[in-house]
């Protein structure tokens, strides 16, 4: 059931395009929770501008905010969230996320990560989302510029990170 | 895109992203946490900083909103316990986790985390700041223990183990004549949001806290509620006075001290974490791998 009548038509929305929003969320986070928590951070802001964007594309708006969000260290908000993060970091080596279990297939997204966020960004819209520079820099409220040094220095990093790992395994 | 470390990234996205399912609920649980910043920001701004500010210098346990010569609403001890009613209203509505910090004047240092549905987690760790244990208690109908200690490297489950003491009867709003009001109301780490709740709502409503004046505590501005030393006597003191301190914007509690008989007092830091999938997961309490089960002790500890 809708929360209300006026956002019926975002459940409907959100039914037939969450999971993709949601899977670019967990490829800018890296866990399946993380992108959850960025996912319901964008919708409270829709939610909070809803009256404003009557009529326009949900997708878009929700899109831009996620990836604003993601690059603005939104995690980063709120003093108990920092705590509880320093509390889980304890966690982490013995008892992984289960979402965060990466196998080798999946080496390159784990080390996406080591990205910054403005790189890992432009890499998850123009390789992921297949934008163009110019819509990807749109999306992001950047110059095309930004986006194609971004995107490029980050694919650089990648293939450093890459050819470490893979000489650390031999 | 063109190289084949291109064409890897983009397979490996697919691949990486495969599993994942839009949950259900995370459109209401958005929906419900915006309405509640809606609601305490209206709140704010319908008290007036300016108003709760002059209103926390009187002493007025008890009484009505007053009307002053200007025809403006005089905040009172009752109308603070409104408001707090209100902001916790919104925080049960919005599922929130409360999130405790709490430390006491012997070094000890607890973190406990309670959702809407009983469930909860508790960390504790010694004067050595070394992390003890970590215990999960499931709901009142169905306790299920999990303790996990870590200075020994053991864990155990218990079933049916009874849960902390639960408040007593709570009556909201609360009257000063009725029978649970006749006690101090006391605070414990343990307590669900609920719980708390009710807690906080009959102690203001009883008269066992006044308004003492603003502070700030962990930089945030709030409000000061002392016990009632009129309330303490009639007690006879039962129970350990409690220092409550509200969010002067908020209105929802963000610290309570509890001063024991001989100098010890324990200071309890409160947060409302959004009822979000990584906030949520912190409620679960798991077992590092390597660590041996133990018998679950066959004495419960009292309730």
């Amino acid at each position: 059931m809708a929360p209300n009548p006026g956002v019926a038509g975002l459940e409907e929305f959100l039914a037939e395009r969450g999971t993709h929003l949601l899977r670019t969320a967990v490829l800018l986070t890296g866990s399946q929770e993380a992108g959850e928590d960025l996912l319901q951070t964008a919708l409270e802001r829709l939610f909070r501008h809803w009256r404003k964007l009557a009529g326009t594309d949900p997708e878009g708006y929700l899109r831009r905010t996620i990836y604003h969000l993601a690059t603005d260290g939104w995690r980063r908000q709120g003093r108990w969230q920092a705590r509880l993060r320093l509390l889980r970091a304890t966690d982490i080596g013995v008892v992984p996320d289960v979402s965060a279990v990466i196998d080798q297939r999946d080496e390159l997204v784990r080390l996406l990560l080591q990205l910054p966020a403005g790189q890992r960004a432009a890499i998850v819209l123009r390789y992921w989302e297949e934008l163009g520079e110019a819509e990807a820099a749109k999306v992001l409220g950047c110059s095309v510029g930004t986006v194609k040094s971004a995107t490029s220095r980050g694919l650089r990093r990648l293939r450093e990170l890459s050819r470490a790992s893979l000489a650390a395994d031999i | 895109m063109s190289s084949d470390l291109e064409l890897q990234l983009r397979a490996e996205m697919e691949h990486f992203t495969a599993p994942v399912r839009l949950p259900h609920g995370l459109v209401v649980r958005a929906y419900r946490r915006q309405r509640r910043g809606r609601i305490t920001t209206w709140t704010a701004a319908a008290a007036g900083t300016a108003a709760v500010a002059s209103a926390v210098a009187m002493v007025a346990v008890g009484a009505a909103p007053a009307t002053s010569t200007n025809g403006q609403q005089t905040p009172t001890a009752a109308y603070l316990a409104h408001r707090v009613g209100v902001a916790l209203d919104a925080a049960d509505a919005a599922d929130d986790i409360l999130y405790i910090h709490a430390t006491d004047n012997s070094d000890n240092e607890w973190f406990y985390q309670a959702g809407q549905d009983s469930k909860s987690r508790a960390e504790y760790y010694n004067v050595d700041h070394q992390w003890v244990e970590a215990e999960g208690i499931g709901t009142p109908q169905e306790s299920v223990v999990i303790s996990v200690n870590y200075a020994t490297k053991t864990w155990y489950r218990q079933e049916n183990r009874p849960r902390p003491r639960p408040l007593a009867h709570r009556n909201f709003p609360p009257s000063p004549t009725t029978s649970s009001c006749r006690q101090m109301v006391p605070f414990y780490m343990g307590e669900t949001p609920t719980q708390l709740e009710a807690g906080i709502r009959e102690a203001l409503g009883c008269g066992q806290l006044l308004m003492a004046g603003p502070e700030q505590v962990g930089g945030v501005a709030a409000i000061k509620l002392v016990p009632s030393r009129a309330r303490l006597r009639a007690t006879g003191m039962v129970t350990p006075p409690t220092t409550l301190w509200v969010s002067s914007s908020s209105y929802l509690p963000v610290r309570w001290q509890s001063d024991g008989p001989v100098a010890t007092h324990t200071v309890y830091d409160i947060s409302w974490l959004p009822p979000t999938a990584a906030n949520l997961a912190g409620l679960t309490v798991t077992v590092p791998p390597g660590f041996r089960r133990v018998t679950a002790p066959t004495h419960a500890p009292k309730p």
